[in-house]
């Protein structure tokens, strides 16, 4: 059954899933409070997925380590559960070619010349709050370039993704966001065979490990060295 | 039968003052003209007090009160309020009659509340946030509630038939339109007001002057009735706005945009609808075309920020060649989204904010550089378009394209725009040593290849052949290369 919807009615269901958070955090928590990445390695680190509401960093330390991957596996992971997600490209290297169109048209791709433009359309995306996940692909811009992002730009992030429930991940090419509530290292490096092998085949090489994690232990945000 | 007469008083002079950008108050001295006969046709209650009158020259009027303003008669404005009055009288009841200007006669008798006190302070607000003073009579027939229309006042908008003997007793005969005929017999037997005939028997009337002398006896004791000519809610919401000379910036235009859109929203809200477009016009001084645009948004709204962000945006980018002399905003009326979201699902939560955000990412990233990528019908690399993201469109209809499919083998390639150009070392033809920037250089290690890659043969200028390898340097990373025509470029790098 149909129903109107008006502002009224938009802003008593926004309170109504408030309500229902407080009530049942555990029925917020599987249904809303994560998102699935889709490699199932990462997913049990991070308790079932990206965290809404939290800028999470994953560090690729070198090329081939599978930064591009996970985007891929993420991409399809959030077509396939009917989400829609922002791709903000710090140096236009997404390739839309291993797509299908049903992939793509969940997608909102930002294609931009620097870091300093993508952290700016970042910032707007987590602070419009539409698409419950952004990504921040950082892993090509030089780090002359992400020097010159003041630090305060990452807690600025932190702190829309937060308010407005959007999980974020930022994907950097060296440990960079101190405002991250957790960051990890992609840390298995890929040969030429993997291009022969089936996507599935290669999610379980997809390791990370952590860097650190913040963990809310009774109200208090705990950081703990990975 | 219950009636109810909804008036504009002085409605040419409303209008005027109106588009004047003034609201018809006790604080105003203006008097409206009619320019051809230079005649005072109708003046402000503090006019009226400072001596001027109706039928007065302008001359005259100006001896009297020396800082009267005069204006003229708007038939623009006229007709966004009767739309306006017309609009505010379908929200009591269908059945309406659009009278004359100004007027609007409603038939309540269907109404299961048809006292005045239950709509009426709704329908006065709504119309002086338009700008229009209205006042309402409410009684048995048409005639009647408009007499107490009439008798109405600012202080008292509302006027009820409760003792409508009472009410209109201090009335002038003239308002009943007393047959020709009749007129120098009242005026011998000395009545002058409405109170003053009732107060005679009707039968005795009937016996001196017959069935008109019943009639008019039936008109003044609200004894009559007639059927209404229903008329249909006109569907345009329109405001207009003129600037006397012209403008040349566009703080002025702003401002008075800014007023229009809230008269709009207030009317089209009214009708519990909401803005799903918006269609600016402004007119150019010495002839010039006139700059028309269709706002579209991603939700109806009825926002009034939104809506005045939304042509504030556009009005940035527009350059005129002359004085603009006037702006005429309509507003497209639509329904509440017919939507039910969720409560875990995943449609915007606001799709006019995102709609905004979409515009500065493209000022941010540039034009064609934001939005759903749509690969190209080609089986040429690197082809695609990108845009606008429908998913307000898709949470509406509840369509999606099937879903996703997972195709890919091996690792995603990142894709350099443009390829990188390399110098190669080759033997017979496969590379071995890769000279580039310094993290995409080296000697190869494992090499795949050559991938033969042409198309578009068919047509020579826009034919494309190339060799594409894929590499593992030394040093680890794995790229894509190709050759053509002697020369390497690193297309990219798996990751």
């Amino acid at each position: 059954m149909n129903t109107c919807v008006t502002p009224s009615s938009v802003s008593k269901i926004i309170e109504l899933r408030a309500l229902l958070g407080e009530r049942f955090p555990a029925a917020q928590k599987t249904h809303q409070s994560v998102l699935p990445t889709g490699v199932p390695r990462l997913d049990a680190m991070l308790g079932g997925g990206l965290p809404r509401g939290t800028l999470t960093e994953v560090v690729r330390p070198l090329a081939g380590c599978g930064a591009g991957t996970l985007i891929h596996v993420l991409l399809e992971e959030t077509a396939r559960c009917r989400g829609r997600v922002a791709l903000v490209d710090g140096r236009d290297v997404f390739d839309p070619d291993d797509f299908d169109a049903a992939t793509l048209a969940a997608v909102l791709w930002v294609r931009c010349r620097d870091a300093t433009a993508a952290t700016k359309a970042t910032d707007w995306l987590l602070r419009d709050g539409n698409l419950p996940l952004v990504l921040l692909d950082l892993t090509l811009n030089s780090s002359a370039e992400l020097q010159r992002v003041p630090g305060s730009t990452w807690h600025r992030l932190a702190h829309a993704a937060q308010a407005r429930g959007v999980a974020c991940l930022a994907l950097t090419p060296c440990p960079l966001i101190s405002s991250a509530s957790a960051r990890l290292e992609l840390e298995h490096r890929f040969d030429v065979d993997a291009l022969d092998e089936r996507r599935g085949q290669l999610l379980p090489l997809l390791r990370c490990r952590w860097l650190r994690r913040r963990e809310a232990v009774f109200g208090e945000l705990v950081a703990l060295a990975g | 039968m219950m009636f109810a007469a909804l008036l504009l008083p002085d409605f040419a002079l409303q209008c005027a003052l109106r588009a004047e950008h003034d609201v018809l108050s006790a604080s105003r001295l203006a008097a409206l003209v009619d320019d051809e006969e230079d005649v005072v046709t109708a003046v402000t209650l503090v006019a009226l007090r400072a001596g001027v009158g109706p039928g007065m020259r302008t001359a005259q009027a100006l001896a009297r009160c020396a800082g009267l303003r005069f204006v003229s008669r708007s038939p623009v404005q006229e007709r966004i309020a009767t739309e306006a009055l017309l609009q505010a009288a379908a929200r009591v009841t269908p059945y309406y009659e659009d009278t004359a200007p100004g007027l609007a006669t409603l038939d309540l008798s269907r109404r299961p509340d048809p006292a005045p006190s239950v709509w009426a302070a709704d329908i006065l607000s709504s119309l002086a946030a338009l700008a229009l003073s209205a006042r309402i009579g409410a009684a048995g027939d048409p005639e009647s509630a408009l007499r107490l229309a009439c008798l109405a006042t600012a202080v008292e908008p509302v006027r009820e038939a409760e003792n409508f003997a009472a009410a209109v007793s201090p009335l002038s005969l003239a308002a009943l339109d007393v047959p020709t005929e009749l007129q120098p017999v009242l005026a011998d037997w000395g009545l002058r007001t409405v109170g003053e005939l009732l107060a005679l028997n009707r039968e005795e009337i009937g016996l001196r002057l017959g069935p008109a002398g019943l009639a008019l006896w039936d008109r003044a004791a609200g004894r009559t009735t007639r059927p209404l000519r229903f008329a249909r809610v006109p569907e345009i919401y329109r405001e207009l706005t003129e600037f006397e000379g012209g403008i040349e910036t566009l703080e002025p235009l702003l401002f008075r945009l800014r007023r229009l859109l809230e008269e709009l929203a207030a009317r089209v809200g009214s009708a519990y609808l909401l803005i799903k477009a918006l269609d600016l016009r402004l007119e150019v001084d010495h002839g010039g075309v006139p700059i028309e645009r269709r706002l579209t948004l991603a939700a109806p709204t009825g926002d009034v920020d939104l809506l005045f962000r939304v042509a504030h945006g556009w009005l940035d980018t527009v350059q005129t060649e002359a004085p603009v002399l006037s702006c005429e905003v309509i507003a497209q009326p639509s329904p509440p989204e017919d939507l039910q979201p969720g409560l875990f699902e995943s449609a915007l939560r606001d799709p006019n904010a995102f709609a905004e955000t979409l515009s500065r990412l493209v000022v941010l990233a540039g034009e064609g550089r934001v939005g759903t990528p749509r690969r190209a019908n080609t089986h040429r690399p690197n082809r695609f378009t990108l845009e606008l993201p429908r998913f307000f469109e898709e949470d509406r209809t509840g369509y999606r394209a099937e879903p996703p499919r997972r195709l890919t083998v091996g690792l995603a390639l990142r894709r350099f725009r443009p390829p990188l150009p390399v110098e190669v070392e080759a033997w017979r033809g496969r590379p071995q040593n890769i000279r580039g920037p310094r993290e995409w250089s080296g000697g190869v290690r494992t090499l795949r290849g050559p991938w033969r890659m042409s198309g578009d043969w068919w047509e020579a200028a826009q034919e494309w052949a190339w060799d594409e390898w894929d590499v593992e340097l030394v040093e680890g990373p794995l790229l894509r290369v190709a050759t053509w025509q002697k020369k390497w470029w690193v297309l990219g790098n798996y990751d």
